[in-house]
């Protein structure tokens, strides 16, 4: 077999540090997707100052394992205690809680790794051998195209993203506006530094990950002090056997639904911003929609777990194709993703899989390893999880989080306006979280303002025709009226809603 | 969201992006004119964040006025027992919880400067365990030296992560007593 991927795990496990960090990312997503209040966002924003002392392909393999872990990991409170660890958790709730609630926990929990590993796996196996492919199309896209791919992933991001349209285009302008800080890319003239010195070189990603993440939880948390101290309660296990794990007969009901869900989560996955929340809704409405009379939908139907699992983990690694192909993150992890790429001197964008051949499919390779490693630890240890995190005292917790995030944050560059910076960023993500704008369309527009900018400029510099440029070229033409057609779908959808 | 929140919230934002509006005004031209300006790219951006955030504005504020006219619960706010005011429910728990956590981390990175990593921060540690209802000898002393003490061995011991010596470790009295002779002709 000579395809690059045997080359990824060669350059993997050649490296012993890749392979501890995949797993030990796997442990910590794990953790940190099932506790809730903690996202893989705010898990990641934390590890990514240690990121820059890692080799490229141990930074990027840490960082994407919990992402891709997180997403599971999720589940077991969902599960267990009817509080989602993540958002994407919340439609898993609907039939996992009233499962537990029979005692059927196991079920839920074994069903729930399944799916998700399934689904995972099948979203991976796309972007090893589908990514390249689509690359080569890419590669062929010129600046103006590539601003008008922009302009789409910023509508839908803005549009599509949150409950209100006009709060999440806000959220996404105002990224864009703060990227902007710093020099001129072209003149080096500074703009918006308000004659500050440390903002010439711009916003560092690091203060605003933990501001926008880390801070305004424990904000949110430190505000909200009333649900700190609720210790939850671990339901009985049932003494039926089969209650406990999944049977053949409820494998083969939860196949068909778990393949149609998979399907759904990887294109909604592929779109930028939308994300596994929507694509967790979406199949577990379709399964419910489609379901036989006798399934019991609403009182623990396990196929609704089965459902939300497979389409929600099926996000993870579809949204690293635009990423990769594009430069445009799926999601605000493989945003984070774009940033430790960054980091370490890598330009996202197609050349990458000639460019970086080893390190990008040594990633997809890690990719394949913390699905086996979740799957192993969530089979047989996610009850185990379960209960250390219904011990959890997150009054002790937040507190550990938030200085060792200020550490992180100071250790970077010795620097105090790096701590203000990330307080500020702190305060802007507490005001958004109350004002329910959206954190991440803020931040995925944030890390892709530059290239925006940089796109246009090109465009304008290459071609004389000034803006008319756009509208020469078909392809720009279609991805303008795309932004067009989304845009106008959530308005009459909102609208419907509303009447 | 009730109306009355958006209003708030849009008032907020349109406030913000007039600050930074302002500034594109402040952008240097190009002396080489390199095809587009430096201000083009940020006045585009900042004229479309207007355009939303006033729509946004006169949205909220009409709905606002159809809204039955609700008085927002107040919190009374006191220091050391004595009433200062009373503030609207959310902004009393910014007041009272989410800024003196801020007041912490900039109290815990000028300690840290001062006098290095390990005491500032169990001193800030403890600080914030009690910020978040933790109490009790256990809690907010055992806990802090111990986890801090094991956090210092670990990480700037056994992984070498470097330490800015602190200022008091480096102190002359120069800087003070010389000041002081020169004052006195000395």
């Amino acid at each position: 077999m000579d395809h690059p991927i045997v080359d990824g795990f060669i350059s993997l496990f050649s490296s012993g540090w890749a392979v501890f960090y995949a797993i030990l990312g796997t442990t910590i997503g794990l953790l940190a997707g099932a506790t809730p209040g903690l996202t893989a966002s705010a898990a990641i924003s934390m590890i990514i100052p240690l990121s820059f002392y890692l080799e490229p392909l141990s930074a990027l393999v840490f960082v994407y394992t919990i992402g891709k872990s997180a997403s599971f990991g999720g589940s077991i409170p969902a599960i267990l205690f009817n509080t989602p660890g993540t958002p994407q958790a919340s439609a898993t709730q609907i039939e996992g809680y009233p499962l537990t609630r029979q005692g059927k926990q196991g079920k839920a929990l074994k069903m729930a790794v399944i799916a998700s590993a399934a689904g995972d796996t099948f979203s991976e196996c796309l972007l090893i051998f589908g990514a390249a492919f689509i690359a080569v199309y890419t590669a062929r896209m010129g600046p103006p195209e590539i601003f008008a791919v922009y302009c789409t992933a910023f509508v839908i991001i803005g549009s599509v993203i949150g409950a209100s349209i006009m709060r999440g285009l806000i959220s996404t302008v105002f990224g864009i506006l703060l990227s902007i800080i710093g020099l001129d890319p072209i003149s080096s003239l500074p703009r918006l530094t308000f004659e500050i010195n440390m903002l010439e070189t711009g916003i560092g990603l690091v203060p605003v990950l933990l501001g926008v993440f880390v801070a305004s939880e424990v904000f949110v948390q430190i505000a909200d002090r009333g649900a700190l101290g609720s210790e939850r309660m671990m339901s009985e296990k049932s003494d039926v056997p089969a209650d406990n794990y999944v049977t053949w007969s409820d494998l083969k009901r939860c196949v068909p639904v778990m393949a149609k869900s998979t399907g759904m989560g990887t294109i909604i996955g592929m779109l930028p911003g939308v994300g596994a929340s929507a694509a967790c809704f979406v199949a577990y409405a379709e399964a419910r929609r489609t379901a036989s009379p006798s399934d019991k939908w609403g009182d623990g139907e396990v196929k609704g777990v089965a459902a939300a699992e497979a389409a929600n983990n099926s996000v993870s690694g579809a949204n690293i194709i635009p990423l990769l192909t594009l430069g445009i993150p799926g999601s605000v992890a493989a945003a984070l993703l774009g940033g430790v790429f960054l980091i370490h001197g890598m330009h996202i964008g197609p050349r990458i899989f000639v460019e970086e051949r080893d390190t990008i499919y040594g990633l997809f390779a890690s990719g394949l390893l913390c699905i086996a490693t979740y799957y192993v630890m969530g089979y047989w240890g996610a009850g185990l999880i379960g209960r250390a995190m219904a011990k959890l005292p997150m009054r002790v917790i937040y507190p550990f989080i938030f200085l060792t995030s200020i550490v992180a944050v100071y250790a970077l560059r010795n620097q105090m306006f790096d701590v203000m910076m990330m307080l500020v960023f702190g305060f802007v993500g507490y005001f958004f979280k109350k004002f329910d704008y959206s954190l991440p369309a803020f931040i995925i527009a944030f890390i892709l303002g530059p290239g925006a900018e940089r796109a246009l400029r090109q465009a304008l510099l290459l071609h004389n025709d000034g803006p008319m440029i756009f509208l020469e070229r078909p392809l720009a033409i279609f991805f303008i009226f795309l932004a067009a057609l989304v845009i106008g779908i959530r308005i009459w959808q909102t609208t419907r809603t509303r009447n | 969201m009730s109306a009355r929140s958006n209003f708030i919230s849009s008032i907020v934002m349109l406030s913000v992006t007039l600050v930074f509006f302002w500034q594109i005004f402040a952008i240097e031209e190009d002396p080489f004119g390199h095809g587009m300006d430096p201000d083009t790219f940020p006045l585009s951006v900042g004229i479309v964040l207007i355009g939303l955030c006033g729509s946004f504005v006169l949205s909220s504020f009409f709905a606002m006025q159809k809204e039955k006219k609700q008085n927002g619960s107040t919190i009374p706010f006191t220091l050391f027992g004595r009433l200062i005011c009373n503030l609207p429910s959310e902004v009393h728990l910014f007041v009272v919880w989410v800024i003196p956590m801020a007041a912490i981390a900039f109290v815990y990175v000028g300690l840290m400067t001062l006098i290095q990593y390990l005491v500032p921060s169990i001193i800030c540690l403890s600080a914030t365990l009690a910020l978040f209802g933790n109490r009790g000898t256990r809690m907010l002393f055992v806990i802090p030296t111990i986890s801090m003490t094991l956090y210092y061995v670990i990480f700037f011991g056994i992984l070498r992560l470097s330490e800015p010596r602190g200022l008091i470790f480096e102190f002359d009295n120069y800087y003070i007593f010389g000041t002081l002779r020169k004052l006195i002709g000395i």
